[in-house]
């Protein structure tokens, strides 16, 4: 038995992934588990708990693999603080803190906290890492591979060839010109929070139209080759972590929107230009990103193109890679940021360790599952009634069709930050009441927000374009909603008229595909709105505990708790 | 999991590791930043002091 | 104690609304904090009963800290400031680090150290007739008297009687003495750091300065680095800046 372990940590989404003789066997983010947004620490629990899934012990481990290089890391940052000299002497001591006080100890670290041998422990490159979670999850033998984020050790793009059991490396685009840099500062303009943000940014551009080209071409340039540039005296990423960007993007661009201020597109024209902004922001990225997906078509002439890294999870972009680059089929792996390099450290640990290529990934729900005596027990305990159905879809689909939401935390958890259908609220598709509810009273967001759509795969035709490919099971692409379908699933097309939509089949998404049937059988739609089990703030629901106090915190109708059913009025 | 380990066994590892950061940094492209280096691995040094506790922790209401 | 200092501070704290908003935002972060122990708590307890009383404490958390936060944003509003965003507080894995008899303990001290400030801030603003301040302290209060109780209650029954309850009360005051030392000191030391790294900062002028012509910053497509071998490559490196 060859068991592997990757982990990824420090930066953004901590995260751990065990692969056992090639299979993924279990992978989870620390902050499922901590309840702490995008948590960072080094993922003792998560790495617990994987082992424990698989019936491991640490000492069972081949290899642990951390996904980037801490002293590669290090080089860059006192690179880029020499060459900021002397702007960044307030971020200086805050740098080295990091670095010096506890990134560079990381290795040691995961040593001790695991109780191996310093000697199993070992790193790969961050960009390899990302290449490594999208293709040898794919179905690929062969593919281009694009690596896209804001900065590894001192790389933001990275393009490889995937062949077999072999990763290699064409070229790199090196900081401080990044993508997931550039998307990150214009987030923290427009008033999020970063690595946050960036979803909300993209659902606000379908809002606003991209007028702001001739002040976007002074921030980037794409080239003839297909790479990019910036222009690095509007932006402050050595010297501003937080925004990121200075004082020249605002005489640009008009003053930043203060952080916290609510939105209204409706009748705030400053809303409407920084709505305006974000499409900009959206359609030069994409363009960005279309010209490096030809790039690499170009220099790999393969068939299929992978795709990872934090801005590979811009869906409308991937969208357009779709339809432009000239790939035959485009795959993205459900956690493609830096969550998703434990998993691509864990597969090279494995190549390193057996030179066998890993078995393709089959389905995103690899975390912990629910207990139905804990279920019960808590409910009990927490004065909560429940039934236990004999035929829980059956009850579901009613509740759903009566235009209830309903709260479903049944089997594993979903590996990435979309929900799936095992840790999800459903709810109809038809009326937009449904979405202005869900956002207002139960995801309490901003009104714009869009919901995405889960649909039957066989049945997806029927509904919507664009659909048929690689990246709509793991709800990393867009569908275009046929124009006639539009008012009838409302609630799940955005204002563009796209969705960004998950085809649902056994093996993707078992439970949620039983929902879908049933719907069919009542000669309905068989779609329904899929959003996250989350609130405001909080990381998706993992175990009972979370699912019971979420159920308390927003008015819900019903929650699914592996068999058993709670419901608002009978509780 | 684990038995916590020993400090000395904790500052070995660590001293193990500052030589691979040294052999990291000894290449044509790093080596001007070694002095550097050293400089901050001292300062190093402060920051196990200040290490460890956050100010706003939980179930604790600063005051000032 | 906490409730003296308290005392004495609040002309300080609540006089300025800049200073205020700051103290309400690392009130919700303590919150938040709490709220992230209890839910750790909540999963590793093996009592359904214990499991239930943290996650409904734990919600109490999360709803103090989003009071908190938002009385901060709206005070930061209206002075004419950008609020502090959300709180998002580290986890000190209080019952991993302390095991539950003892947690219940921290737990219990805390909440009553929380009530006595709090009904400190309360009174405070009762004295000045602001009712809207003093009613949003006086529930805040109502769940720490419960959390209080409760905790309390639970201590006894672990611990198995009043004396073993004082006893682990004595501990963990001990405790965290023992960090509130440690945490007055780091206060000191990182002054300290942050002063001598920013006096470091100047010394690097020399690096500086030949940083560029030995390490330029590289546009467009660069070689792959040395961990991936590549059989071919099209791509031209760049010119150099």
């Amino acid at each position: 038995m060859t068991a592997v372990l990757g982990i990824s940590a420090l930066y953004h989404d901590a995260a751990a992934a065990l692969v056992v003789d090639g299979e993924v066997v279990a992978a989870i983010q620390q902050e499922r588990l901590s309840r702490r947004k995008n948590d960072a620490s080094l993922p003792k629990d998560a790495a617990l708990a994987c082992l424990s899934l698989a019936g491991l012990s640490a000492t069972d481990l081949a290899a642990v693999v951390f996904y980037e290089d801490p002293f590669a890391r290090l080089d860059r940052v006192l690179l880029s603080t020499l060459r900021s000299f002397p702007r960044a002497w307030r971020q200086f001591p805050h740098a080295i803190r990091s670095q010096i006080g506890s990134k560079v100890w990381v290795l040691d670290n995961l040593a001790f906290t695991l109780g191996i041998s310093r000697n199993r422990v070992s790193t790969v490159a961050h960009h390899q890492s990302h290449a490594a979670s999208a293709f040898f999850a794919s179905a690929y033998d062969e593919a281009a591979v694009l690596t896209i984020d804001g900065v590894g050790e001192s790389d933001t793009t990275g393009l490889w060839m995937g062949k077999g059991s072999s990763l290699e490396c064409l070229g790199t685009i090196e900081f401080p010109h990044s993508l997931g840099l550039l998307y990150a500062a214009l987030t923290a303009y427009l008033g999020f929070e970063v690595n946050e943000g960036e979803f909300k940014v993209m659902g606000l551009a379908a809002f606003g139209a991209p007028k702001y080209t001739q002040e976007f071409s002074k921030l980037i340039k794409i080239r003839e080759d297909g790479s990019f540039e910036l222009s690095l005296s509007y932006f402050a990423f050595h010297t501003d972590v937080d925004l990121g960007f200075n004082a020249k993007l605002e005489e640009l661009l008009g003053p930043r929107r203060p952080r916290g201020k609510p939105w209204d597109l409706q009748s705030s024209p400053e809303d409407r230009r920084y709505a305006d902004i974000a499409a900009t922001l959206q359609r030069f990225t994409e363009d960005a990103i279309v010209a490096l997906a030809k790039a690499a078509k170009r220099l790999t002439s393969s068939e299929f193109l992978c795709m990872a890294g934090g801005v590979a999870l811009n869906c409308v972009a991937n969208a357009r890679v779709v339809q432009e680059s000239g790939f035959k089929n485009v795959f993205v792996q459900p956690a493609a940021g830096d969550a998703g390099g434990a998993l691509g450290a864990a597969y090279l640990g494995y190549i390193q360790a057996t030179g066998k290529r890993p078995a393709r990934m089959r389905s995103a729900l690899l975390g912990p599952s629910i207990s139905n005596d804990k279920a019960r027990n808590t409910a009990a305990a927490l004065g909560l009634k429940y039934t236990e159905p004999s035929d829980i879809f059956d009850e579901v689909a009613k509740l759903v069709l009566d235009d209830k939401i309903v709260a479903l935390a049944r089997g594993r958890v979903e590996w990435g930050p979309r929900a799936l259908g095992s840790r999800s609220l459903l709810a109809s598709p038809k009326q937009a009441e449904m979405r202005d509810r869900m956002n207002r009273a139960v995801k309490r967001r901003e009104p714009f927000r869009p919901f995405a759509p889960a649909v039957l795969r066989s049945e997806a035709h029927k509904w919507f374009d664009h659909w048929n490919n690689d990246l709509s099971p793991y709800m990393t692409g867009l569908a275009i909603v046929k124009p006639e379908c539009r008012a009838q699933i409302a609630a799940t097309t955005h204002v563009d008229g796209t969705a960004r939509i998950q085809t649902v089949d056994e093996d993707s998404s078992p439970d949620l595909c039983k929902l879908l049937q049933v719907m069919k059988q009542r000669n309905e739609a068989p779609i329904m709105l899929n959003t996250s089990l989350n609130g405001n703030g909080e990381p998706i629901v993992c175990d009972e505990c979370d699912a019971l106090a979420f159920f308390l915190s927003h008015p819900i109708d019903a929650l699914v708790l592996e068999d058993i059913l709670l419901q608002r009025t009978s509780s | 999991m684990s038995n916590k380990p020993s400090k000395l066994s904790v500052i070995l590892f660590h001293v193990a590791t500052v030589g691979r950061l040294f052999r990291y940094f000894i290449s044509p492209e790093r080596i001007f930043m070694i002095p550097l280096l050293i400089l901050l691995l001292i300062s190093g040094i402060l920051l196990l002091v200040t290490g460890g506790l956050s100010y706003v922790a939980p179930f604790i209401y600063t005051v000032f | 104690m906490n409730a003296l200092l308290a005392r004495i501070s609040n002309p300080i704290v609540w006089r300025s609304r800049h200073h205020a908003a700051r103290k309400l935002f690392e009130f919700s972060l303590a919150e938040h904090g709490s709220m992230l122990d209890l839910f750790a708590a909540a999963r590793l307890t093996s009592s359904a009963d214990r499991r239930a009383a943290y996650l409904r404490h734990a919600l109490d958390e999360r709803r103090h800290a989003a009071m908190f936060a938002a009385k901060s944003a709206e005070m930061r509003r209206d002075s004419g400031r950008e609020s502090l965003g959300f709180p998002n507080a580290d986890t000190d894995r209080l019952f991993e680090r302390l095991g539950e008899q003892r947690f219940l303990a921290f737990v219990h001290r805390g909440e009553t150290r929380g009530r006595r400030q709090f009904e400190v801030y309360r009174d405070w603003f009762a004295d000045r007739a602001d009712k809207r301040n003093r009613a949003f302290f006086d529930g805040i209060i109502r769940d720490e008297i419960r959390h209080e109780s409760y905790t309390n209650a639970l201590l006894s029954e672990l611990a198995g009687g009043e004396r073993e309850r004082r006893a682990e009360l004595r501990i963990v005051a001990g405790w965290e003495a023992w960090r509130t030392w440690r945490r007055a000191g780091r206060f000191l030391a990182e002054r300290i750091y942050y002063a001598s790294m920013v006096a470091l900062y100047v010394l690097l002028a020399p690096f500086a300065l030949f940083v560029g012509g030995v390490r330029p910053v590289r546009v467009g497509w660069c070689s792959p680095p040395a961990v991936c071998q590549p059989s071919h490559s099209s791509l031209r490196t760049a010119p150099q800046e």
